[in-house]
C-alpha cells in the first residue's frame, strides 16, 4: 500500500467510497433477508375461504354496555410520545462540544414558550439540569393526580346509588331463582334434617346466564343436604334472564337452608 | 412517598368499574312433597272380583305424588263422615282420607260409593258413586283413583289409559294393548317378524306400526276394537316411524323413495306421500306438536343425529338439541311445552327432556340403555324402554325427575312402549 501526500486523499475517497459501498452491500443483504423471511412467511396464504353460517335462532340481543370505564389512561401516552419527538431534534444536530450544546438549547428556550407540548418537552429537558423545575414539575403532577382522584370519588358516589336501584330489580329476579332451585331440594332429605342448618355455595354465572362451577363454601353439617343442595342447584343450568340494564356478578352465592322459616 | 401517593392515585381508575353488587340469595324450603293419604278398606267389596281399594292405593302409589299410608289399627273402619275420628288419621300423619263402601245394586251390578276428606280441615274434599258390574271392577278402580288424583293434585288422572308395546319371546312377536299399569293383556298381533314404533292415534281407536311381516319394512294401520288392518305404507324401500298428525287424518313417515331415509306425509287411510325434507342427510322420527303446526323430528344433517323442527307443511328446519353429540327420538308432551327425547351421555344411553320456552335441558334417568320415550296423557309421566338383565323392561320417570318406576308386565322381553289418550 503507498503511503505518501497522495495516500490520506486517496484513502478518504476510497474508505468514504468504499463506506458507502460497505453501506449499500448491508443494506441489501438486510433487505435480501427481510424480503426472505416476508415471503417465507406469506407465500402460502391464500385468500380466506368464506365462512358460512347457520343460524340456528335469533342472535341474542346484545346485553346493556357496561357503565364506560373513565378514560383515564388516556391522558398518559401522548406524554412520552411528546417527550421523545422533540428529543431527537437537538440530537443529530449538533456534533459539536457539549458547551456549545447547552447554550443552543437554551435560545430556543427563550423563543418558544408558547408551544406547550414544546413547552413541557423542553421542561422535561431543562428538569434534566434545574433541580428547583424539577420540584415544581412534581407538584404540577401531584396536583393533576388529586384532581383525578376528586372525580373518581363524585362518579363512584353515582354509580352507589346506582347499584342500590339495581339490587331493588334484581329483587324480582332473585326470587325467580330462589323457586327455581327450591324446587329440586329433594322433600324427603331436608324434612330429614334437624333444626335447620345453613349450607352455603358459590356459583360461578356464565353468560346466559347459566349456571357453571358450584363450590361448597360451608356445610350445613349433613352431609346429604348439602349434596341434595348440590343437586338442585346444578340441575337448573339455566337461570332466567336478568332485568334489563342489569349486569349480574360473575359469581352469585346461594345460601340454602332446608326448612322454611 | 410522593411518587407512591401519586402512583396510588393514577391507579385509581381500576375503582370505577360498574357497581354490580355481588348477589346473596337465600334459598330454603324444598321442593313439593308427596301428599299422604290413607284409604280404607271399603266394607262390602269383597264381594267384587279383586280389592278395589288395593288397585287404588296402587294406583295413587304408582303415580309417584302420593304415600300411601297404612290404615292398620283403626277400628271399626269408618263409612260416613261423622264416624271419622281426625286426631287418630292425623297421628298417622295423614292428610287425606278415603273412605267409602259397597252395595249391591239391581241387575247383580253392584254400587262403589266414595267420600274423599281433608284431615287437615276436617271436612269432606269430594264424594262420588259408581254402579258397575263385577267385570268392571279394575275400571272403576282406576276412576275411582282418577277423582282423587284429580281433586288433590288439580290436574287429570290418567288411571284408565292403554299403553301398547312390542314383546318378544323367542322367534314370536306380539303388539300387546294392556292397561296403563301392564294388567289385562291383548294380542293385537303376532308375528314371526319383528315390529316396531307403535303409536296410538290421537282419539284412541287405531294403532299404527311398522311390521316385518312380510320380510320388508311396511306401515300398517290398524282398528283395536274391530282388528281391521290396513296397509299403507308399501313404498319401495323402508317404510318407518309413522306418526299421527293431531287430527288423526295424516301420517308423518319416513321412506326412501329418493335414496336416503326422508320425511313424507300420507294420507292415514293410504295415498300418495308428499315429500317434507329434502336434506342430503338422513331425517327420520317425526313427531307433530299438539297443534299440529310443528314437526320435531331427528336429523344427522349437522355431522350427527340432532333434533330439528320445521313447519309440519315442510320447510326450513331449526335446530333443538345443542348439548351432546347425539339426540334422537323426539317426542312431545301433550301441552306442547316439553320435548322427551333420547342422549348419549358419555356412551349411557338416557332419557331427557328439554323445556322449549327456556331452552333448559335435563337428564330425567340414570340408567343405561334408554329408548323410545312416550309421554302420559297428562304429560306428567313418560314411559321409556330400558334393559335390566339383559331383558327390556318398560319403566316410568316423572317429568320432574322425582319419580322412577318399573312397570310390570309379563316376563318376556317388552320393548317400544307408547302411552295411549284418555279415553272419553
Amino acid at each position: 500500500m503507498q503511503r505518501g501526500a497522495n495516500a490520506p486523499r486517496t484513502e478518504r475517497v476510497e474508505s468514504r467510497a468504499g463506506r458507502l459501498r460497505s453501506f449499500a452491500l448491508a443494506f441489501l443483504v438486510h433487505g435480501l433477508l427481510f424480503a426472505f423471511l416476508y415471503l417465507g412467511i406469506r407465500w402460502q396464504s391464500r385468500p380466506p375461504a368464506a365462512i358460512e353460517a347457520e343460524l340456528w335462532s335469533e342472535p341474542p340481543r346484545a346485553a346493556a354496555p357496561a357503565p364506560e370505564v373513565p378514560q383515564q389512561p388516556a391522558p398518559q401516552p401522548p406524554k412520552p410520545v411528546i417527550r421523545e419527538e422533540p428529543r431527537p431534534e437537538p440530537e443529530p444536530a449538533p456534533r459539536k462540544p457539549d458547551i456549545v450544546e447547552k447554550v443552543e438549547k437554551r435560545k430556543p428556550d427563550a423563543q418558544k414558550k408558547e408551544e406547550k407540548p414544546r413547552v413541557e418537552a423542553r421542561r422535561e429537558e431543562s428538569v434534566r439540569d434545574d433541580p428547583v423545575k424539577a420540584a415544581a414539575e412534581k407538584e404540577m403532577m401531584l396536583r393533576e393526580a388529586a384532581n383525578k382522584a376528586a372525580r373518581e370519588l363524585a362518579s363512584l358516589k353515582s354509580s352507589n346509588a346506582e347499584a342500590v336501584a339495581n339490587q331493588r330489580r334484581l329483587e324480582g329476579w332473585a326470587d325467580q331463582v330462589r323457586s327455581l332451585i327450591r324446587k329440586d331440594v329433594k322433600a324427603a332429605i331436608a324434612d330429614a334434617v334437624a333444626g335447620n342448618p345453613e349450607a352455603v355455595f358459590e356459583v360461578k354465572l356464565l353468560p346466559g346466564p347459566r349456571v357453571g362451577a358450584v363450590r361448597k363454601l360451608k356445610s350445613s353439617g349433613n352431609l346429604a343436604y348439602d349434596e341434595a343442595a348440590q343437586k338442585a342447584i346444578e340441575a337448573n343450568e339455566r337461570l332466567p334472564a336478568p332485568p334489563a340494564g342489569v349486569t349480574l356478578d360473575p359469581v352469585l352465592v346461594l345460601r340454602m337452608r332446608p326448612k322454611d322459616e | 412517598m410522593k411518587r407512591l401517593l401519586c402512583l396510588l392515585a393514577l391507579l385509581s381508575w381500576w375503582l370505577a368499574v360498574p357497581a354490580a353488587a355481588q348477589m346473596t340469595i337465600d334459598v330454603s324450603g324444598a321442593g313439593a312433597r308427596q301428599y299422604p293419604i290413607a284409604i280404607t278398606n271399603f266394607p262390602g267389596e269383597a264381594a267384587l272380583p279383586e280389592s278395589l281399594t288395593q288397585i287404588v292405593r296402587a294406583d295413587l302409589e304408582r303415580s309417584g305424588l302420593f304415600r300411601v299410608i297404612d290404615t292398620a289399627g283403626i277400628s271399626p273402619v269408618p263409612t260416613e263422615l261423622a264416624q271419622v275420628r281426625f286426631a287418630e288419621w292425623a297421628a298417622k300423619s295423614a292428610d287425606y282420607l278415603a273412605i267409602g263402601v259397597v252395595v249391591p245394586a239391581t241387575d247383580g251390578r253392584l254400587t262403589v260409593r266414595v267420600r274423599l276428606v281433608d284431615v287437615v280441615k276436617q271436612a269432606e274434599l269430594a264424594s262420588f258413586a259408581f254402579t258397575m258390574a263385577p267385570a268392571l271392577t279394575r275400571v272403576t278402580a282406576h276412576r275411582t283413583a282418577d277423582e282423587i288424583y284429580a281433586k288433590i293434585t288439580g290436574e287429570k288422572g290418567f288411571f284408565n289409559t292403554k299403553i301398547a308395546y312390542v314383546k318378544k319371546a323367542g322367534t314370536r312377536f306380539d303388539l300387546i294393548v294392556a292397561d296403563y299399569d301392564g294388567q289385562n293383556e291383548q294380542s293385537a298381533l303376532t308375528s314371526r317378524e319383528p315390529i316396531i314404533s307403535p303409536e296410538w292415534s290421537p282419539d284412541g281407536s287405531r294403532l299404527v306400526y311398522v311390521s316385518f311381516e312380510n320380510r320388508k319394512p311396511q306401515i300398517w294401520v290398524h282398528e283395536i276394537y274391530t282388528s281391521k288392518r290396513t296397509l299403507v305404507g308399501n313404498f319401495r324401500g323402508s317404510n318407518s316411524a309413522p306418526a299421527w298428525s293431531p287430527d288423526g287424518r295424516e301420517l308423518a313417515v319416513v321412506l326412501t323413495l329418493s335414496g336416503a331415509s326422508q320425511i313424507y306425509t300420507l294420507p292415514a287411510t293410504g295415498g300418495e306421500p308428499r315429500r317434507l325434507t329434502s336434506s342430503p342427510g338422513i331425517d327420520t322420527e317425526p313427531v307433530y306438536s299438539p297443534d299440529g303446526g310443528t314437526i320435531y323430528f331427528t336429523s344427522d344433517r349437522g355431522g350427527g343425529p340432532q333434533i330439528y323442527r320445521m313447519p309440519a307443511g315442510g320447510g326450513e328446519a331449526r335446530r333443538v338439541t345443542f348439548k351432546g353429540a347425539y339426540n334422537v327420538s323426539p317426542k312431545v308432551s301433550p301441552d306442547g311445552k316439553t320435548l322427551a327425547y333420547v342422549t348419549r351421555n358419555g356412551g349411557l344411553f338416557q332419557i331427557a327432556i328439554l323445556d322449549l320456552a327456556t331452552g333448559q335441558e335435563r337428564t330425567l334417568t340414570d340408567t343405561v340403555k334408554d329408548e323410545s320415550p312416550s309421554f302420559a296423557p297428562n304429560g306428567k309421566l313418560i314411559l321409556y324402554a330400558t334393559e335390566i338383565g339383559g331383558k327390556g323392561v318398560l319403566a316410568a320417570v316423572s317429568t320432574d325427575g322425582r319419580v322412577k318406576q318399573r312397570l310390570s308386565v309379563s316376563a318376556a322381553d317388552a320393548r317400544e312402549p307408547a302411552w295411549g289418550p284418555f279415553t272419553k
